[in-house]
């Protein structure tokens, strides 16, 4: 057959064209079956230590809603915040605190009230390789301790936990200030500090529970805060402004506050807002 | 004293060699571009290493193949005058000069002394102070040798040192090398196409082609009986090969060549002959010439070209076969009416054709 | 001549005036946006405040000694490329340029996967009690693992360039390939160097991905000034955008005084272009 000469990028289709034709009765089948492009875009953008949670979340609501396509973008609240109010078409924000929310709102970008969905909690984490032996330890001289960014609410929440243990009995006064000076780095993102541990090259870091995923667990081990020292983050949702499809936003934000939504936050190590 | 045996290959192109010269006196290599003059001379620098042979100035081994002994360049007695020259941009002429000899660890007192000795024995004294690009050709060239001289090498190497210059330079420097050459205790080896250069400059001329020495001599020596048609053409010498089919009692023996018979003076031999027609010994008729001219050719004007330029007499290339090359007057040119394509004929006697093996 | 061959060289010149037009539009429109967006009299409250000032010394310190270690190592190196033949010089050459190519956040892994405490040679390094990750010497080296490909690549060509003149003159007149590199190549080289460590310079100034990766992000002993401009745009722009401009015009006034006091290539084609080939 001419059509399939070597080389020849026409063959293809009329190779395709002929097996439609040829196919015996009625209305020809398509051989392959294409996945039907998406009609609709989401776009979210969420603190990094939604990253399992809401990518679970979003597979959900695409398997519910045909011809929705969810996207997402994980970084420090900071940032998305900066990136929103700069400008970038989203249509969900989920912030790791109240007050990149506030500053969004405070922009005008925000439309009704945010919801606070869930809430996450501190953890220190160490090298399961070369763990350190306890909270104490955080002080010692010479520790090298990765904390996220003050800007960035882990950074912000692991500082005042640091100066919440020094207030205990079983601490010294001192605490908090010393272990703030072993302070190697302030990344920009809680999940970098993740890295850095679960790498070796810091003794210990502050993270989320949540962050403590079934990859990392294996590589690190886990040095529970005290509650009374232990600073709850609130994680508050809202659909903006400007949103490109407020339609699908506002369906996700309530998939997020129902029972089935709270489960996903729940396995992924977080804690539920509502119904708790 | 030079003596080396050399053999490189590059590419297609194979260089084998041997040359020889005494101290104090220059060896002319004259040959065409890319027949292996400037590959001959790095190999001798110790630019470049040989595939195979020996290089040995006086008791000095630079190089032996066998041996397994090899010099490089910078532990090699050696001055070296590049075709361009590659004075050093950044130095002063002074400082060029002196380069060789800084080199060596020589202290800037001594070094002076003997620079400015150098500079003065070119001439140069008043451009110590100068840069490279502030020279003209001339100067340049001169510093180039100054530089290259003041080492006091044991072999001087010089490719195509009057090539860059305008001819009328040439002229002037042309005298002025040669008097230095004759100076110099240490042998030296002089690269050219020109043969104008080979015969002022060389003792001992090796005409080189292809990579390999066709002949080796004095000039006189290769004017009398040069062996290939492009020593003939260098030395503005009609050649011709043959082989002798009879010799007569009046002293002339007939030579049958691939353009037909000639009569030429005995060569007392037989077999093949290289046959030499001197220019000057070829007259030009407007007619076939009756007479005493022997070997007539018939052919037209290629080219005629003052020889020497503004001189009295002219060369006149026939494109006659075989082609010739004839020396005439001005005069003669006027006469005949000589213009190029006109057809002429070319004739000489017996006498003026030397036969020899 | 017609029309049609009038027209064409007119449609030449006007097609690259456009062409050049569009980029100077679109590399300089940034830089134009930064320069506008903070007053000169906010500029300088900005730069004096101690975290700036602090990021500023750290950048500056840190990209100088990278410059030097850059060159210093370098110049070897360029001199074997330019001068020497050998089996595998080629992946030689690759390896060198290969930082250029390589995202800087992929270099800052890698130097985090070598040198860190747990990595290659960072174990071994741990063994005699250097620690490398969140020092400042960690931010020089991960200038110096992108800065060097800047620098070898210029040093080569132009030592190259010289090399092929007048390596063989100095052989002949008794200078070892020591002397003569210290005499004649370097001197003459000089140009080809000093640009290429200018462009070394300006990459390490600006060098973020594979510092953040590599040394952290610390006030006073790992933030560069990108990094403080990276991480202040989350809090407060304008602080960012000023810091961003005290780094625009400092490259920029640097760059410029460099290309200035360049003066025109000491390297005239003395005498005629040897025509025989060798």
């Amino acid at each position: 057959m001419r059509v399939l000469k070597r080389g020849s990028w026409l063959g293809a289709p009329a190779c395709l064209a002929l097996a439609v034709a040829v196919h015996p009765g009625g209305r020809p089948r398509p051989l392959v079956r294409l996945p039907a492009a998406p009609s609709r875009t989401l776009t979210v953008f969420a603190a990094a230590s939604l990253t399992r949670a809401f990518s679970d979340l979003g597979d959900s609501l695409e398997r519910r809603t045909p011809g929705l396509e969810v996207r997402f973008n994980f970084a420090g609240s900071q940032q998305l915040a900066l990136q929103i109010e700069q400008g970038a078409a989203a249509d969900v924000f989920a912030s790791a605190d109240q007050r990149w929310m506030a500053d969004v709102r405070d922009s005008g970008l925000v439309e009704g009230t945010p919801r606070v969905f869930a809430h996450n909690r501190l953890v220190v984490i160490t090298p399961a390789a070369a763990p350190i032996a306890g909270l104490r330890d955080l002080a010692r001289p010479g520790l090298k301790l990765v904390l996220a960014a003050d800007a960035v609410p882990a950074g912000r929440y692991a500082r005042a936990a640091l100066l919440n243990l020094s207030r205990l009995p079983g601490f010294t006064a001192e605490f908090g200030r010393r272990a703030l000076a072993n302070v190697v780095s302030n990344e920009e993102n809680v999940k970098a500090v993740v890295a850095k541990v679960q790498l070796g090259e810091a003794d210990a870091g502050i993270v989320y529970v949540s962050d403590v995923t079934a990859e990392v667990a294996p590589r690190v081990r886990r040095i529970e805060v005290p509650d009374a020292a232990n600073v709850v983050a609130d994680y508050p949702v809202a659909v903006l402004r400007h949103a490109p499809d407020p339609e699908d936003a506002r369906a996700f934000v309530a998939l997020l506050l129902s029972p089935p939504g709270q489960a996903v936050l729940r396995a992924n190590g977080l804690l539920a807002a509502v119904g708790d | 004293m030079l003596r080396a045996t050399l053999a490189k290959r590059r590419g297609g192109f194979a260089l084998d060699v041997a040359v020889e010269t005494p101290e104090g006196a220059t060896l002319v290599v004259v040959g065409e571009s890319g027949a292996g003059k400037t590959t001959l001379l790095r190999l001798l620098a110790g630019l470049d290493r040989p595939d195979a042979g020996r290089i040995a100035v006086g008791d000095r081994v630079y190089f032996d193949a066998e041996a397994g002994v090899e010099l490089p360049a910078w532990e090699r007695e050696v001055g070296y005058v590049a075709q361009d020259y590659a004075l050093f941009p950044h130095l002063t002429v002074h400082e060029n000069v002196a380069f060789g000899l800084r080199a060596r660890g020589l202290p800037r007192g001594a070094a002076r002394e003997r620079v400015d000795a150098a500079l003065d024995r070119l001439g140069i004294t008043a451009l110590a102070r100068r840069r490279p690009a502030e020279l003209s050709g001339g100067q340049q060239q001169r510093v180039a040798l100054a530089r290259a001289t003041v080492t006091e090498p044991r072999l001087l190497l010089l490719d195509e040192p009057l090539s860059a210059l305008d001819l009328g330079t040439r002229q002037a420097v042309r005298g002025e090398l040669c008097s230095l050459l004759a100076e110099l205790s240490g042998a030296t080896v002089f690269v050219t196409h020109s043969p104008l250069d080979a015969t002022v400059f060389g003792d001992t001329i090796a005409v080189i082609e292809d990579g390999s020495l066709t002949q080796v001599g004095g000039r006189d020596e290769l004017l009398r009986h040069p062996r290939s048609a492009y020593v003939a053409t260098l030395l503005g010498v009609n050649l011709l090969r043959g082989s002798v089919v009879s010799r007569d009692a009046g002293g002339v023996a007939h030579v049958r060549t691939a353009d037909g018979m000639l009569a030429v003076a005995d060569p007392g031999v037989d077999g093949d002959v290289f046959l030499t027609v001197n220019p000057q010994e070829i007259t030009l008729y407007p007619e076939p010439p009756a007479g005493s001219a022997q070997n007539v050719f018939r052919g037209p004007v290629v080219e005629i070209v003052p020889e020497p330029p503004a001189g009295d007499r002219v060369r006149v290339a026939l494109g006659t076969s075989p082609p010739l090359v004839a020396e005439v007057t001005r005069q003669a040119v006027a006469g005949l009416g000589l213009r190029a394509g006109l057809p002429v004929y070319a004739g000489f006697k017996a006498t003026g054709v030397k036969a020899y093996r | 001549m017609t029309a049609g061959r009038r027209v064409g060289p007119v449609l030449w010149e006007v097609g690259v005036l456009a062409a050049v037009g569009v980029l100077l539009a679109f590399l300089g429109l940034p830089l134009v946006s930064l320069l506008v967006r903070v007053p000169p009299a906010e500029l300088w409250a900005r730069l004096a405040t101690r975290a700036s000032l602090t990021a500023l010394r750290l950048s500056l310190e840190t990209s100088v000694c990278a410059t030097l270690a850059v060159a210093g190592l370098g110049l070897p190196a360029a001199y074997v490329l330019a001068t020497k033949r050998f089996r595998g010089k080629r992946v030689l050459e690759v390896l060198v340029e290969l930082p250029m190519v390589l995202p800087p956040t992929v270099a800052g892994v890698g130097l985090l996967l070598a040198f860190g405490r747990a990595g290659l040679a960072g174990r071994a390094l741990g063994a005699v009690g250097l620690s490398i990750p969140f020092t400042t010497l960690a931010v020089v080296l991960a200038q110096v693992f992108v800065a060097c490909p800047f620098f070898i690549s210029a040093a080569t060509a132009g030592l190259r360039e010289v090399e092929s003149r007048y390596a063989d003159a100095a052989a002949t007149l008794r200078a070892t390939p020591g002397y003569a590199f210290r005499r004649v190549l370097m001197p003459l080289a000089l140009p080809s160097l000093v640009a290429g460590g200018a462009m070394s310079w300006a990459r390490a100034l600006g060098e973020f991905g594979a510092t953040i990766m590599f040394a952290g992000n610390l006030p006073g002993r790992t933030q560069t000034l990108p990094l403080a401009v990276y991480i202040g745009l989350q809090t407060d722009l304008q602080s960012a955008v000023a810091l961003s401009v005290i780094l625009l015009v400092l490259s920029f006034t640097v760059l410029l005084g460099l290309r200035l006091a360049r003066r025109p290539p000491r390297v005239p084609w003395v005498g005629r272009a040897p025509g025989d080939a060798r």
